[in-house]
Order: C-alpha cells, then structure tokens, then sequence
C-alpha cells in the first residue's frame, strides 16, 4: 500500500501542477475579459452626451453650450475637450465623468479651484445635478443633465448657438481689458 | 465641440456576462477538484483507507460553496477572480495544514468558518462608509490601547510579546491592529494631503509601529510602516516626504541593529546561515534544503520531511508547499497573490469615493507586502520576520485578519459595481 501511495502521490504531483497552472491562467483570461467588457462600455459612455454645459459668464458668450460626455476634460490647453483661453484657468483644470451620474473633480485643486454652487469642491469629486453652477477661472457654467437620451436630438440645437472660433471655445478677449492674455493656449 | 450619442445593443454586454458567470463557476469546481484530489490522495497515506480526510476535505469544498451561493445571491456583483484566488488560497492552505498536523487544519477550519462570518460582515459595512468613518476616534484609542497593554499583560512567543490570551485561546492584536491603521490612514487622507493637518494619523501609525518594536514584532512594524508610506503616498503624490520617510525607516533599521541584538542576530543568521547551521541558522537551512529537495515538481504531497523545519505551519509553510508540490508550484503560488494584487488595486481604481479608493489600496497593500516580506524570509532574499502568509499559514488571528480584509475588498467591489451598472444601463 504504501509503494502504491507513493507511486500514486508521484504522478499526482504532475496533475496538481497543471491544474494550478490552469487555474492561474483561467483567472488571468476572466481578469483580461472583464477589463475588455470594461473598456467596452467606456467607450460607449465617452461617446454619450450626459450633459450640457450653458455659459452663464462672461456675459458675451452666455447661452453658448457644450456637450459633456464621459471623461470630457476642460483647460486652457488646446488637447483639451473645451478650451478656454485665459490665465485663471489651468491647463487641464477639471475632468468630468459618469458613474452613476455626472460628476466633475478638479486635477489640481490646491493650484485651481473649482466652484459648484459657489462652494469649492476641493479634492473630492463632485456630484452635479440638473441646474447647478460650476465656476471655473472666471468662467460661469450651468449644468443641464440629459435625463432621456431622446432629448439629445441634433436637430433641435442650431448650430448658431456654439460659438464660432475655431473649435468652438471661450476665448481671452471674451473678459475685461485687465485681464491677462495667453496667446499661445500653452 | 459636438458628440453625437451613440445606440448599441445590449446582446454583446450580456454575453460577455453570461460567459464570466460560467467561466467563474467552472473555475470554482476545477479548485474545488484540486483540493479533492489532494484530501483523496492524504486518504491513502497512512498505508490503508482512511476516510477522515474525504470527510474534511468535502467538509472544506461545501463551505466554499456555500460562500459562493451565498455572495453571489447576497452582493451580486461581487469579485469573481478576486474571489476564486481566495478561495485557491485557502484550499491549498488548508490541504498543506492537514497534510502537516490534522489538528491545525481542524483549528484553521473552525477559525475560517469565523472569518467568513466577519467578512460577511465587512461587506454589508461598506454601504454605510460615512457611519464607520465616525468610528475612527475610537479605533485610534482602542488600537493603542491594546497594543499599549500587550506591554503589561502579552505573553511572550518566538521572541516577540505579541500575544493575549482570551477564552483560553491566543490572539496576536497586531493582526486586526493593522486594519485599523490602514482605516485611520484612508479617513485622514480623503479630505487632508497636507503634512500639518495629517499629524494624527501618521502620529499614530508611528505609535503603533514604536510599540510593535518595542514588543520586538519587527516582521509587522515593518508592514505598517510601509503600509503607511505607500497609501500616503498614493493619496498626496509627495515623492520628497515619502522619500524621507523611507530614509528614516531605513536609519530606524541601522538604530535597531546597533541597538537590538535579536535583530543582530537576524542579520548575521540572514547573511551566512550555513556558519550557524546547528543553532540560530538552522530553520533558514533546512528551509533552503527543504526547497531544493522538492525539485520543480515537487516530492509529491505527503512524501516530504518538512516537519523538520521549525515553524513549518507558520512561518515556513512556503518552503512546505515547494518540497511538496515543487518549484513551479511556488512560483505559481506567488503569481495567485499577484492576481490578488492587482484586482485589489483594480477594486481601488473603481471605488465610489476617496476613502474607499484608499482603504481598499491600503488593505491590498497589506496583504501584498505580508506575502511578499514572508515569501522573500523564506527564500533568504531578505531577512526573515515572524508573520504569516495570507490565507495560508497556520493561525487563528491571521485568518480571521485576512478574511475581514477580504470581506472590505469584495464589499468596495459589490458596491462600486452596482454604481458602473446603473451608468452602463442609462448607456
């Protein structure tokens, strides 16, 4: 009996092996799955408008809208999703994203402010609901949630209410003469 | 700027379900298969038949059924991977023990059962984050507190005062003290990154670390002061403070070995084990033997010496599974925690808030550093410390300390999940 365990207990050593390595690699193949099924969703979400962004100031440019879609991203840089050209915003100031619903935080929030409903957010991600202000530099925006996605129909917003510069964005001359120019949007 | 929205169907997002579902539960029955055969097989050992080891091995693959049924009716959208390395982790445990000293791997067993109550426990907690964040006062006080008496009424065992006995059983506080640090770490951190407004916090991480030295538990000041390095530094991003933190943790390790001669000992035994063989090098040899001698495939399960090594159950249970199940199989052991690693981190890069997103990465980074620090003792890499190896050493505080830490990781998973499911519906 014992020479059978033990010849039995050798052979056995090859199967245990081969099934840890099996289990091992069916963990890796779910864990690469779910991040793929993942990646897909996120696409589909940065695709989505879930809200729309209202210029409230400066006055010029009010009523002008963007559309804010999963991980829209707002500065002064020209790689951002909307540009705004003028020193009191950071190059990449805020992000927003979709959870379950809207949400915007701030990339450094010890340098750059955000403001919604007048209160700083500071480090924390921010939930935004239908009709709240965010200030951002000296930038008012309002935010109107898209509660349906039938509502998002390209052929009730004109083209005349984005503004034409370009890629459409807020300006440094849209503000005071006192202000600051950045003339290269760097 | 414009987008447009887009319309898919929903057939593709359910067959990717549908197929990780059934991947997950054929995985569970394939584990489930590997700890039979190995119970199957300690059925033979003693020459003749013996049913014991069946009855606990079918004991141990109805209990984790019985987990599973009950998070996936429970917290549906728990960490299925997350899930079944834990559960690989503590069959392949529980197998080993049995294997050594039936008794332990009775004991482990009653202590899992217990465990999987708390981790139950810790996964409902999680909705309620804010409530358990107002808590965070009083487990600063009982946490020093504890460890403060631990000085006055500890029991003293393998060179360290780390040790309460209750009921007539012992618990090592530093185990649970650990959770707690990581728990103060990731209140603090959510709202303050500032060095000034973070005093308490890494105030009392430093205590407890000061006290575990004290208690000579050198092995777990190492793991919370590195735990309190890393989470502060992926809440702030201050590279200098942690750099300095590093560096005194290091001018701490220099002091210790001027100072302690049990460290001394440590060093020089680490060093030249083989100058010491028949004393203070002995279980560092013998485990080095113990390794080599299983070869890449190991001897074959229960056909190792490894009872020869002091602590096998503890502290030397990596060395017992590589003369048993081989080399391979070790490094295949250390891959099941890098999984567990990184859906730990995955689970923090998916948490609802800050705080969560932190625990859960402090909580991972306990677990990661434990295995890592234990595994690197073994294999002489580093010297050794006295603690155990997540999910698999023998020890009742140690497992109860993991399982809670698996409870908190699924709980953050669930709950972020449901948070991604609703977005992806409105999608």
């Amino acid at each position: 009996m014992e020479q059978a365990y033990t010849i039995a207990a050798t052979l056995m050593r090859y199967v245990f092996v081969a099934l840890m390595a099996y289990i091992l690699i069916r963990l890796v193949i779910i864990s690469i799955r779910e991040w793929s099924s993942r990646r897909f969703w996120e696409k589909q979400l940065e695709g989505k408008a879930f809200a729309q962004l209202e210029v409230i100031e400066p006055y010029s440019k009010r009523g002008a809208l963007y559309d804010v879609s999963h991980k829209t991203t707002i500065g002064r840089n020209r790689a951002c999703d909307i540009q705004i050209r003028t020193r009191s915003i950071a190059k990449k100031h805020a992000i927003f994203f979709v959870r379950d619903t809207l949400y915007i935080t701030a990339y450094e929030p010890e340098k750059h402010q955000i403001y919604v409903n007048d209160s700083p957010i500071g480090r924390q991600d921010a939930r935004l609901f239908d009709g709240d202000t965010i200030k951002i530099g000296r930038v008012t925006l309002k935010v109107h949630i898209i509660e349906d996605e039938e509502l998002y129909d390209e052929e009730l917003f004109d083209d005349d209410d984005f503004i034409e510069y370009g890629s459409g964005d807020i300006d440094e001359d849209e503000f005071d003469e006192t202000d600051e120019y950045d003339q290269d949007g760097e | 700027m414009r987008t447009s929205s887009t319309r898919q169907t929903n057939t593709t997002k359910t067959v990717n379900e549908i197929k990780m579902t059934f991947s997950a539960n054929r995985l569970l029955i394939i584990i489930l298969l590997f700890i039979m055969l190995g119970f199957g097989l300690l059925s033979f050992s003693q020459g003749s038949m013996d049913f014991e080891p069946l009855i606990f091995g079918l004991i141990v693959s109805a209990l984790f059924v019985l987990i599973y049924v009950m998070m996936k009716g429970i917290f549906h959208d728990f960490d299925r991977p997350l899930f079944l390395t834990t559960v690989f982790l503590l069959g392949l445990g529980l197998l080993t023990q049995y294997r050594m000293n039936p008794k332990n791997a009775k004991s482990q067993l009653f202590m899992l059962c217990i465990g999987v109550v708390l981790m139950f426990l810790c996964m409902g907690t999680i909705k309620f984050d804010n409530i358990m964040r107002k808590l965070t006062v009083p487990i600063i006080i009982g946490s020093l507190a504890i460890m403060a008496a631990l000085l006055v009424v500890g029991k003293e065992s393998g060179g360290a005062k780390n040790w309460i006995i209750i009921g007539g059983r012992s618990f090592q506080p530093s185990e649970f003290v650990k959770i707690a640090v990581v728990f103060v770490l990731a209140h603090y951190l959510d709202k303050r990154t500032k060095l000034k407004k973070l005093l308490v916090p890494l105030s009392f991480a430093m205590a407890i670390v000061f006290l575990l030295i004290v208690e000579k538990d050198l092995g777990a000041a190492m793991l919370i002061a590195l735990t309190t390095l890393i989470v502060y530094f992926a809440a702030t991003g201050n590279l200098g403070i942690t750099l300095a933190g590093l560096f005194a943790g290091a001018l701490g390790g220099i002091a210790s070995y001027k100072l302690f001669s049990h460290v001394r000992l440590r060093v020089e035994v680490w060093q030249n084990p083989w100058a010491t063989y028949d004393s203070s090098g002995y279980q560092i040899v013998q485990g080095l033997i113990a390794i080599a001698s299983g070869g890449l495939f190991g001897a074959g399960l229960g056909l190792g010496s490894a009872k020869i090594i002091p602590a096998y159950h503890t502290d030397y249970i990596f060395a017992v599974i590589c003369e048993e199940f081989g080399i391979i199989a070790g490094v295949l052991l250390i891959a099941f925690y890098i999984v567990f690693i990184i859906r730990g981190f995955l689970i923090a890069l998916n948490a609802r808030n800050r705080f969560l997103m932190l625990f859960a990465l402090g909580c991972t980074t306990l677990i990661t550093l434990q295995s890592f620090i234990i595994i690197g003792g073994v294999i002489k890499l580093i010297p050794l410390t006295g603690i155990t190896l997540p999910y698999i050493s023998y020890g009742g505080s140690s497992m109860i300390a993991c399982m809670i830490i698996s409870g908190f990781l699924q709980g953050i998973a669930a709950d972020s999940k449901k948070y991604r499911a609703e977005a992806e519906g409105k999608a």
